[in-house]
């Protein structure tokens, strides 16, 4: 008999299917273990992210490229048309903070609205495994869900309101079990065989470490960039292989089964190597379409950010919404269900409806807020996580004022990761990032995005250079840059790439849009040798010193008093 | 350490080039070549996995072990310098490239 012949076979009882039976059970499994590697795997992906931009970064040009790489590229002409017609000073000084502080209240209280429907919706969701469960049950679990939600929650919103939120939310939390635990003061009563089915305490700690481990990498400042893509590139990859099969093997089943049957039907071992070969290249042919259609997801995903329609950090907090609601949907719905299965794909969907309507009408429609006030950081690549942090927090406020420019780096390629970035990783394309050669100020100028997304964040774009390329890139930037923050906490004489930056900005004359920020550390003699060589002196600038965390806001004041200095055009400029 | 390259095609495409051992190559030939856009070489490789499982796996386990003895360093070793030999010869050009000495870019 032929393996066509066992076709005609009757159809195999659930017990024989490989997958069919419980294949959303098998499909959750699988989604949790990869979701758990790429957890685990996250810093080590990061790592390796870093060093990939680190290795470009020292790449030496030995030939030019060609014209045909130019041509493809020419996005970034087209784009630097519009960039050239935008008005950077259309709004003045004092209404563009105005502006900003209310995008932070518009982002604020639509993130707070959609964080509370998202709990609300919870409550018809709990119970119903157990209807005998009652209110106390409902409520129990819409607190379980309000604490989980606090991660996404805290990534959306403006960074002023983030430790606000993060303290308030755990005591509310917490007094909200303190009192359901009052409230359920009756002592279950536990049989000897319900104890028996208990799992041990360290099962029980393991899981719930496992768990931790992979909310954490989801939200967690430097990993969720990379994180999230690659969970949805494999989660995508997954579902391309798995749903296929098991569409298919209610019709193949039993000749499925056959091939692992110690007893087959298929009569010759030939014919069966034939099939396992036909099967595992199916196999393979499905991971290899998964991952393009993942890789192509992820770049929806990133189109989408691009053109503002979704922003970088809801796009986070949308897909932690999402994870969690499966997750906690999968604990609530019956699994003698008829529709289990149905429940179990479109219970998230249906649950995020209501966060998602209640956040975009809540932030009605942005006021057209122009280009803002761009500010450029130049920086030591500092490895030291202290300087790192303060950097963001400033990229992260300012981004409500304006774009925020930086040449690419070690320090903070990784807090800045888009999902176009890590598509470009994934695709092993970032050196199409880099800028092999220099640019004139409109070409650079049409690389960047100087408009707010549609929540009124603006973006913070990233310039790559190769080795040879980086000092006239940054000549350019410099000189077409209104507000330039230069942080020389930790420089010493033998930083070469900040000590050349100093001395452009005092050979151009622009240290008056500079302030310059330091530490205990920073020679600020050898800064000011550098600005003698050019004929100016530490005098002209700006300098504030970071000792603590309150010193940001001095920082910020201090660059909003250069931004609200009147623009004079640059000779400079090419 | 191996050396990165990058090879610019005269339509304007531009691919990474490692040097020396590859350890992708070596353990998984398949999906290093599918890395590399070597779609064609992906194919032969292929059919060749398909051959050593369908033929030479019949011929029994000691052979094959045998084979993937000799396959794992001739891969590793071979499959970089046959990658940059293929992009010469179809008019790909070296652009850019490590310098000799490993130093900080820019600091």
């Amino acid at each position: 008999m032929s393996l066509f012949d066992c076709l005609e076979q009757a159809h195999p009882s659930p017990q024989e299917l490989f997958l069919a039976d419980g294949m959303f059970n098998t499909l959750v499994s699988i989604l949790v273990i990869a979701t758990l590697v790429i957890a685990i795997a996250s810093p080590l992906v990061r790592l390796a992210f870093r060093r990939r931009v680190v290795r470009l970064m020292g790449l030496d040009q030995v030939q030019p490229r060609p014209s045909s790489w130019w041509q493809a590229h020419t996005g970034a002409t087209n784009q630097s048309v519009a960039a050239s017609g935008l008005d950077f000073s259309a709004v003045s000084g004092e209404d563009r903070i105005a502006l900003a502080r209310s995008s932070e209240n518009r982002i604020a209280l639509a993130s707070a609205a959609a964080w509370l429907a998202f709990v609300l919706a919870a409550l018809p969701v709990a119970g119903w495994s157990d209807p005998t469960d009652g209110w106390l049950g409902q409520v129990e679990f819409a607190v379980a869900v309000a604490l989980l939600a606090l991660g996404p929650l805290v990534v959306n919103v403006p960074v002023r309101w983030k430790r606000k939120v993060l303290i308030i939310g755990l005591v509310v939390g917490a007094m909200a079990v303190g009192i359901l635990e009052w409230f359920d003061f009756e002592e279950p009563i536990v049989t000897a065989a319900e104890l028996d089915e208990e799992d041990s305490p360290w099962l029980t700690g393991l899981f719930f470490v496992v768990l931790f481990a992979i909310y954490m990498s989801l939200f967690h400042r430097r990993l969720r960039g990379l994180v999230v893509p690659l969970s949805l590139v494999v989660a995508v990859m997954l579902m391309s292989v798995i749903i296929p099969f098991v569409l298919v093997e209610e019709h193949l089943g039993s000749c499925l089964w056959d091939l692992s049957a110690e007893q087959p039907l298929v009569d010759s071992a030939q014919s069966r190597e034939f099939w396992r070969l036909v099967f595992s290249l199916a196999g393979a042919s499905l991971v290899v379409l998964g991952l393009w259609l993942g890789l192509q997801v992820v770049g929806i995903l990133a189109r989408l950010v691009e053109r503002g329609w979704l922003g970088d950090l809801s796009m986070v907090s949308l897909i932690g919404l999402g994870v969690i609601s499966f997750v906690m949907g999968l604990s609530q719905i019956p699994e003698n269900s008829a529709d289990y299965s149905t429940w179990v794909a479109w219970l998230p969907l249906a649950w995020l409806v209501p966060p998602v309507g209640l956040y975009v009408i809540t932030l009605g429609r942005r006021k057209d807020s122009g280009p803002g006030h761009d500010l450029l950081m130049l920086r030591v690549f500092s490895r030291r996580s202290k300087e790192q942090d303060l950097l963001d927090r400033v990229q992260s406020r300012w981004r409500y004022l304006g774009a925020v420019q930086q040449a690419g780096g070690p320090d903070l390629a990784d807090v800045n990761v888009s999902p176009y970035e890590c598509a470009m990783f994934l695709g092993s394309r970032l050196h199409d990032l880099y800028l092999p050669a220099a640019l004139g100020a409109n070409q650079l100028r049409g690389r960047f995005n100087y408009l707010p997304d549609r929540e009124g964040r603006y973006r913070i774009n990233e310039m790559f250079n190769f080795n040879t390329a980086w000092r006239n890139n940054v000549e350019q930037l410099i000189l077409i840059s209104r507000t330039i923050l230069l942080d020389l906490r930790g420089l010493t004489a033998e930083r070469e790439g900040t000590c050349y930056e100093i001395g452009l900005l005092a050979q151009h004359g622009l240290l008056s849009r500079v302030v310059a920020i330091g530490d205990d550390v920073t020679d600020w003699a050898h800064v000011d040798r550098r600005l003698r060589d050019a004929s100016a002196g530490l005098e002209q600038l700006t300098r504030v010193d970071i000792k603590s965390k309150q010193d940001l806001d001095a920082l910020i004041a201090a660059l909003l008093k250069v931004a609200a200095n009147p623009v004079t055009p640059n000779p400079g400029v090419v | 350490m191996s050396r990165l390259s990058l090879y610019v095609s005269p339509r304007g495409q531009c691919v990474m080039h490692f040097s020396g051992f590859s350890w992708l190559a070596a353990l998984f030939p398949l999906i290093w070549a599918l890395h590399r856009r070597l779609y064609g070489i992906a194919a032969l490789i292929l059919i060749y996995t398909i051959a050593n499982n369908y033929f030479i796996g019949q011929l029994g386990p000691s052979f094959q072990i045998a084979l993937l003895v000799i396959q794992f360093p001739v891969f590793g070793l071979f499959a970089n310098r046959f990658h940059q030999v293929l992009l010469e010869r179809r008019g790909w050009l070296r652009t850019e490239e490590e310098p000799l000495r490993t130093e900080s870019a820019r600091t």
